[in-house]
Formats: C-alpha cells, sequence, structure tokens
C-alpha cells in the first residue's frame, strides 16, 4: 500500500489524499448494501430446500456441488398445485405487447396534434390531460370493473328509463380489458414525454413540408414518426417495464390467465410449501426487465429525464 | 398452440382496427373539401350506425332482443341504419354543398381532432368519467352503489375507525428521540444561520463573536449527526420496553396545558420569524448557508418523522410512508449523484444502484423479504439477522413480528427507498451536471470553498429538479400497493390506504372502496395543483 513515495509525503497531504478517495468509498459501499440483497436471491434460487432452511446463503461457497437447477425445473413443469411458468410467461407476453404498442399510437398522435396544430382550447386540454399523471390509478378501478363486468347503463331521473350507453361486449377478465386499463394509465405520461420531445423539432421542417403540399397525416408518417424515434423508444422502455412488473391492475382485472407476477405473489402466499420455488420464480420475472434494462439503460434514462427535468 | 394463436389474431386485430380507424378518419377530414357529399356520408353512416346500435341494444323494437342482450342478433337492424344514414348523407351532401373556402375552413378546424382525439377518448373514458363515478359512488348509499340516497358514512367510517384514523398516542411525540434531536438540530441550525449571517453583515466585534460561535456549532453539528445516527439505528434496533423516567415524562407532556404552551411557543417562534422577513431582515439569518441548510433539512425529516411514528392508523402510515421514501430517497440520490461525480467507477456503480428500478415491486417483495428472514432455532439464513446474531443482538422478524410496531414499517418503506434511490439519483446527477461551468468556476476563483460552491450555486441551480423528484415520488408512494401486499399484506399494523381499498374492492364493497380511492386522491391534489400551475407558467 504504502510506496516509498507516499511514505515520504506529509501527513496532511496524505490526509488530503484519503478525503479525495473518500467519495468512491462510500459510494461503492451504498453499491454493495444495494446489490447484495439481489445476489443473495439469485445464489438461493439454485440451493437445495434443506440448505436453505438450514444456513445462510452466502455459505453456498462452501460446496458448489450442492447447488442445482432443480427449482427451475420444478417451476417450469406443470404440477397439481401450479401450472407451468410457461404458461404464465405467456399470458405476460399477451398483456405487454399490446399494453406497450397502443399507447405509444395513441399517443404519439396526440402529442403532435397538441405540439404542431392549432385548435381551441389546446393548452387547456393539453394540461388536463397530462395533469392525470397524478391521478391515483385507485380512482378509476371501481368504475371500470364495473362498465367490464356489464357495460354502461344511465337511468333517466324522473322517468325511470334506463339507457344502455355501452353494450357489455363481453371483455371482463380478458387480457384486452387489461391493454385497455394500461393505455388509459400510461398515456397522460406517454404524451407529456412524447410532446416535449416533438415540440422540440424545429419549425423549418415542418414549415417545409407544408409549403411542399404535404398534409399532416404525411408529415405525421413520414416526418415526426422517424425523428421521434428516440422519445418512442424511450418511452416504450417505460410502458414496457410498467406493464411487465404490474400486480395490481392485473389482480384486479384478472380471474384467470394470470401474469407472473400474480403466479409469484401466489408462492409468496403459501409459506412453507414450495419455499424454494420463489427464489427461481422471481429470478425468472426479472430476468427480461433486467436485460431491457441493461442494453436499452441509454433509451430508459433519457425518457426519465424528459419526463422530470424539464421546467 | 391455440392460445398463441388466438393471442396474436387479436393483437393483430387490435393494432389493424386502430390503424384504420385512424387512416379512416384522416381520409373522411380530408374529403371535407375535396368530396363534400362523401363526407356527409360517412358522417350519415356513423349516425346510421349509431342509432341503429342504441335501438336494437335498448330494445325499443317491438320484437327486438332485451336490454343489454347479445349484439349479435342485431346486427341486420344496426346495418340498416348504417345505409340507410349512408344514403340520407349522400343526399344532404349534394343538396347542401358549401362553398370551398368554408369547407377549407372545416377541415382546419376538424384535423387536429383526429390526431388528439384517440388520446382524449381514453383518458376521459379510463380515468375522468371513472374518477368521477368513483367521487359519485363513495357518497352513496349500500354497498354496490346501487341503492337510492346520498351518505357520509364510508368517509365517517374510515375517520372514526381508530385502525384507519386516530390522534392517540400524540403526547409519545415529545418523548421520540428522533423528535428531540430533531428540535435540537432546529435550534443549532438556526444558530447557523444567524452566525454565517453576521459573518457577511456584522460589524467586528460581531464578526469575532461569529467566527468563535462558527467553530463551535462545526463541533456541535458532527456530534448531533452522531446523536442522529445513534438515535436513529437504536430506535430501529431496540427492543420495544420504556424506561420508568420515560413513563413521568410522558405523563407530564401529556397533559393538555403541555399541548397549548407547545403550539403557543410555536405560534410565537413563527410570528417572530414573519415579522423579521416582513421587515426585509431576511440577511439576519443566512438559510442559504451550507451548515444551516444542511441541518434544517435533517431537523424537518426528523421532527416529522418523529411525530409520524407515533400516530398510528392506516391514513397516518400512509403519511408516513410517503414523508419517509420520498425524503430518504431524494437526499440518498442526491449524496450519490454528488459522490459519483469525484468517485472511480462513477458509471458501474451508477448503474448497479439504479438496477432495482427494473425489478418488480414484488420481485423486490421476495428478495428483501429473504433478507429480512428469521429462523426461530439455529442458524439466521437472513442476512440481517445473521449480523445481528454475529454482533451478540437476538434476531427480529423485521416486519413479522408484532413487537415491532411500528418500526415493521420502516423495514417495508426501506425496500421502496431502495427501489426509487436510483430514480432520484439518475435525474439529479443529469441537472448537476446542467449547472453552467461558467457559475461554479466564477464562485471558485471568488475564493469559494467546494461545500459553498454547493450549497450555494449549484443547489439554487437544481432546486426545480429536486421539487420535481420529490413530487413524482409522493405520487408514486402515496398509492403503495403491492410491496405490503406481498410483504405483510396489512398484517401488524402496516396497512396502507391502496391495500385497503383494493380488499375492500374484493369484498365488493364498491362504495367504501371508492372513499378509499378518494382519500389517496385527496392525498395527491396538492401534487396535481402544483403540477397543473408549474404546466400553466410553461405553456404561457
Amino acid at each position: 500500500m504504502t510506496s516509498p513515495q507516499t511514505a515520504l509525503m506529509p501527513t496532511g497531504l496524505r490526509l488530503r489524499r484519503l478525503a479525495a478517495e473518500a467519495p468512491t468509498w462510500v459510494m461503492w459501499l451504498i453499491v454493495v448494501v444495494w446489490t447484495v440483497p439481489t445476489i443473495g436471491l439469485f445464489v438461493s434460487s439454485f440451493r437445495k430446500v434443506r440448505d436453505i432452511d438450514s444456513s445462510g446463503w452466502w455459505t453456498a461457497w462452501n460446496d458448489l456441488d450442492n447447488l442445482t437447477f432443480q427449482n427451475y425445473r420444478d417451476i417450469f413443469r406443470e404440477s397439481a398445485a401450479q401450472p407451468s411458468m410457461w404458461e404464465f410467461a405467456f399470458n405476460s407476453v399477451a398483456i405487454v405487447v399490446p399494453a406497450t404498442i397502443i399507447p405509444i399510437a395513441v399517443a404519439a398522435f396526440a402529442a403532435y396534434g397538441f405540439a404542431w396544430m392549432d385548435f381551441r382550447g389546446r393548452n387547456w386540454l393539453f394540461i388536463g390531460l397530462v395533469s392525470m399523471i397524478a391521478l391515483p390509478n385507485q380512482m378509476a378501478f371501481v368504475p371500470l370493473l364495473q362498465l367490464f363486468n356489464g357495460g354502461a347503463r344511465f337511468t333517466i331521473p324522473g322517468v325511470d328509463w334506463t339507457l344502455a350507453l355501452l353494450p357489455d361486449v363481453g371483455i371482463a377478465n380478458t387480457a384486452a380489458a387489461v391493454w385497455l386499463t394500461h393505455t388509459a394509465f400510461g398515456l397522460p405520461l406517454a404524451v407529456l414525454l412524447l410532446h416535449n420531445f416533438v415540440s422540440q423539432l424545429p419549425r423549418d421542417i415542418f414549415e417545409a413540408a407544408r409549403i411542399d403540399g404535404a398534409s399532416h397525416f404525411t408529415i405525421f408518417c413520414r416526418l415526426v414518426v422517424p425523428l421521434a424515434r428516440p422519445a418512442l423508444a424511450a418511452f416504450a422502455v417505460f410502458q414496457f417495464l410498467w406493464t411487465w412488473n404490474d400486480y395490481l391492475i392485473a389482480s384486479v382485472f384478472l380471474n384467470e390467465n394470470e401474469p407472473m407476477t400474480i403466479a409469484l405473489v401466489n408462492l409468496v402466499g403459501e409459506r412453507g410449501q414450495n419455499f424454494q420455488l420463489r427464489f427461481a420464480s422471481a429470478f425468472v420475472i426479472m430476468v427480461v426487465p433486467l436485460i431491457v434494462f441493461f442494453s436499452l439503460q441509454r433509451h430508459f434514462v433519457r425518457g426519465l429525464l424528459a419526463g422530470s427535468v424539464k421546467g | 398452440m391455440a392460445q398463441l394463436v388466438t393471442m396474436l389474431v387479436s393483437v393483430a386485430g387490435a393494432l389493424l382496427v386502430s390503424a384504420v380507424v385512424f387512416i379512416g378518419a384522416n381520409r373522411a377530414v380530408d374529403s371535407v373539401r375535396s368530396r363534400w357529399p362523401a363526407f356527409t356520408a360517412s358522417l350519415g353512416v356513423l349516425a346510421g350506425l349509431l342509432v341503429g346500435a342504441v335501438v336494437q341494444h335498448n330494445g325499443w323494437l317491438p320484437r327486438g332482443p332485451a336490454v343489454g342482450g347479445p349484439l349479435k342478433e342485431g346486427w341486420l337492424l344496426i346495418g340498416a341504419g348504417g345505409i340507410a344514414g349512408a344514403a340520407v348523407g349522400a343526399l344532404i351532401g349534394k343538396l347542401a354543398q358549401p362553398a370551398l373556402t368554408r369547407r377549407s375552413h372545416w377541415e382546419e378546424r376538424l384535423r387536429p381532432w383526429v390526431f388528439v382525439g384517440p388520446a382524449l377518448v381514453f383518458v376521459a373514458g379510463g380515468l375522468v368519467l371513472p374518477g368521477l363515478r368513483t367521487l359519485f359512488l363513495s357518497f352513496k348509499n349500500g354497498t354496490r352503489g346501487r341503492e337510492p340516497g346520498f351518505t357520509l358514512e364510508h368517509y365517517t367510517d374510515i375517520f372514526t375507525n381508530r385502525t384507519f384514523f386516530t390522534f392517540e398516542g400524540w403526547p409519545s411525540i415529545f418523548t421520540s428521540r428522533l423528535f428531540i434531536v430533531g428540535l435540537a438540530a432546529a435550534v443549532v441550525a438556526a444558530a447557523a444561520a444567524w452566525a454565517s449571517s453576521s459573518l457577511i453583515v456584522g460589524g467586528p466585534a460581531r464578526v469575532a463573536a461569529a467566527t468563535r460561535l462558527m467553530r463551535a456549532l462545526k463541533v456541535v453539528a458532527v456530534l448531533l449527526v452522531v446523536a442522529v445516527a445513534v438515535a436513529f439505528i437504536e430506535s430501529l434496533v431496540r427492543e420495544p420496553n420504556r424506561s420508568e423516567i420515560m413513563d413521568v415524562l410522558t405523563v407530564i407532556v401529556s397533559s393538555r396545558v403541555t399541548l397549548w404552551i407547545a403550539v403557543v411557543a410555536a405560534a410565537l417562534i413563527l410570528t417572530a420569524w414573519l415579522a423579521a422577513r416582513a421587515r426585509g431582515r431576511e440577511a439576519e439569518l443566512d438559510w442559504g448557508a451550507p451548515a444551516a441548510s444542511s441541518l434544517v433539512i435533517a431537523a424537518a425529516i426528523l421532527i416529522v418523522f418523529g411525530a409520524l411514528s407515533t400516530l398510528r392508523g392506516v391514513v397516518w402510515n400512509n403519511i408516513w410512508w410517503v414523508v419517509t421514501v420520498a425524503g430518504l430517497s431524494t437526499v440518498l440520490g442526491l449524496l450519490l449523484a454528488v459522490l459519483a461525480e469525484r468517485a472511480r467507477g462513477e458509471r458501474i456503480g451508477k448503474t448497479l444502484i439504479f438496477m432495482p428500478m427494473a425489478i418488480s415491486m414484488v420481485g423486490a417483495a421476495v428478495i428483501w423479504d429473504f433478507m429480512y428472514e428469521v429462523q426461530p432455532m439455529g442458524n439466521q439464513t437472513g442476512l440481517f439477522n445473521a449480523v445481528l446474531q454475529g454482533l451478540g443482538f437476538t434476531p427480529r422478524g423485521f416486519f413479522i413480528n408484532a413487537t415491532m410496531i411500528p418500526w415493521n414499517n420502516f423495514w417495508i418503506m426501506f425496500i421502496m427507498v431502495w427501489i426509487q434511490t436510483g430514480f432520484a439519483m439518475v435525474v439529479l446527477a443529469a441537472a448537476i451536471r446542467a449547472v453552467p461551468e461558467e457559475l461554479t468556476e466564477a464562485a471558485e476563483v471568488d475564493g469559494a470553498s467546494r461545500a459553498q460552491v454547493f450549497w450555494r450555486v449549484v443547489m439554487p441551480q437544481i432546486r426545480p429538479t429536486i421539487i420535481v423528484v420529490v413530487t413524482t415520488l409522493i405520487v408514486i408512494v402515496t398509492k403503495v400497493f403491492d410491496l405490503v401486499k406481498a410483504t405483510t399484506n396489512g398484517a401488524n399494523r402496516t396497512n396502507v390506504l391502496a391495500n385497503e381499498m383494493f380488499d375492500q374492492l374484493r369484498d365488493r364493497n364498491f362504495t367504501s372502496s371508492s372513499a378509499f380511492a378518494v382519500v389517496l386522491f385527496a392525498l395527491v391534489l396538492p401534487v396535481m395543483i402544483y403540477n397543473i400551475r408549474r404546466l400553466q407558467r410553461e405553456l404561457a
């Protein structure tokens, strides 16, 4: 550690050296605290039940031969107690793909409309729409549940006439109900993110396109969508993580065809039994978002900053 | 496999329908100018389909299916409505064709709605109208909201039930160590603020006194930080048994007289401060001083934290969640953002701290549940209890034991801090990097220390971003659900509003479930209003 040079240094200078290193030490200390839990889960997912219950996961290094893939094999095999994890993974995908694509498309139209078209009440509508970011989703659960389960009816007071406003189209308990809900809940943030980006595009290109006779529809398809690709990617990462990791909306609107998060909570519920499976399951659920996160971190951060730093 | 095909078909179908609707709407608006009768005809089709559907669905034809019957049986009727509408529309369009300039104008007016319309429909139908209906339901009689008449009982049920809301236990605020240390920090902060202002504006004698005071305060501040750490850690790990001295103290401070004294004292201090401000003497107390501002923040967090840890009930618990997680995540995130600037391995470190953002709350709950694991006998398999055991303490069930109340809540909150710190760090680091270098360099040239540059130059610059981070966290934390559901499910007084709301919903108590949702909404309403005002300023 102490090279001849540092040994010759005056004490004050050496202390200052140490102080300059302090940020590195403190940061890495926090980094260790922040990562150890995940490592613990990862290691435990490869251990046998007997080992998990009798010794800490940090002792697993002592006998690496005891590690096994059995837990992973178990969760992907169908059993009487729990269907295979493949089924839940499949349900998750069925929810996530449309729940990511639909809001992006709808929000892109709206972002262009709010940024580059002039109409009465534009600012007010935009503020109203974006302020819905802060509305707790809980405020919409009961009415949406009733809507999906029986349509909407309105009884005219006085005459006692019941009008069916929306029919029961039978999407209760289907992935479609969850797509629509995710779309509505994700839209305000999506519109804000895309609007911030689209409104920063140079005015000249739109004016040039208008003079050349391009319609708004052409401008949107040929100019806005290609140019806004970074913002679209940023929100796609956002919405993907949010829908993949969602537990609340799925558990409110689904009784069957449930996604992986619900399967995991069910596993946690039955304490003792199949205790060892929860680690492997939790890790399987984490793998996809972690891959997306590490490979598209740049986009994710950009989306985060566009949504919050501005203003 | 069949399921896979169904899914692919339905996804493709949904996307195709959306695309056709959007392109079709654009074409329809195109035709306002170029082919007017086609436009009126398409309006006619829409109106006809709508009328047909309403008539069929409500069973207004003599032998039609009943209200709410399946749509299939009425396709013929609806189709007929569409065709009739098209004919009527085309006829009207042929007969009455407005001038071209007029139609161009209409086209311009209509086009924006094609673009913003879908988003407005989704937000109105998925958030605004359901929100209003929730508000309406929360005042309805009965459980399903079908019975006639209105009532306030769903709200009175929440605010008169001890498990949801109570002021009992407020006297223990005054014996809460966090509260006492927080008060001390506030006093020291005031002294520091005075001293640093004297260094700037005082005469020679006052500067001398202030210099001495500052030197003393630095020592006191260090001691306080140590005391805070000790008090905090002790509060978290101690066994819940109170000494007799504390009991006597509790009796004394729990009298009404003490409360009034405290209220009057607080009012006096506030008035004095406001009066000083009104006289334009802000410089007398220099709250921008590094030592003062950090202590003020610490004191505020400690006092609120101490107060909220003594008030129990779901509503208070929810507020405690918000204060703790928003405060700790922001402070930790800011600390890390500053540290990372000067640390080695900045990028890897930041990525690892940021990583929990990608993990679901449910996954995080499983991860940490295992960290807090307690074994009744034998080796401890949870890391924390293994450490406690190694240090000679008794292992504890961090949130599964009733003896841990109220600190069991803190251990669940910490999971949320673990998730959100990365968010605060990334956003604040970007804000710090965006501070113009000319400003910090100018301050350094003028002889400002590193701490002074940070507190007096960087902090004012990143203040708007800090506010954004805090408000975002408030919105996220207020509706915390998954973590509590997957760890304790609200047992041992760890319940939160969203979990209670969910349980009521599952029991089909729609009206009281709505009341809980409205209380949640009321908690974030200030943030919502603040956001609206900020947007208004930005767009103005």
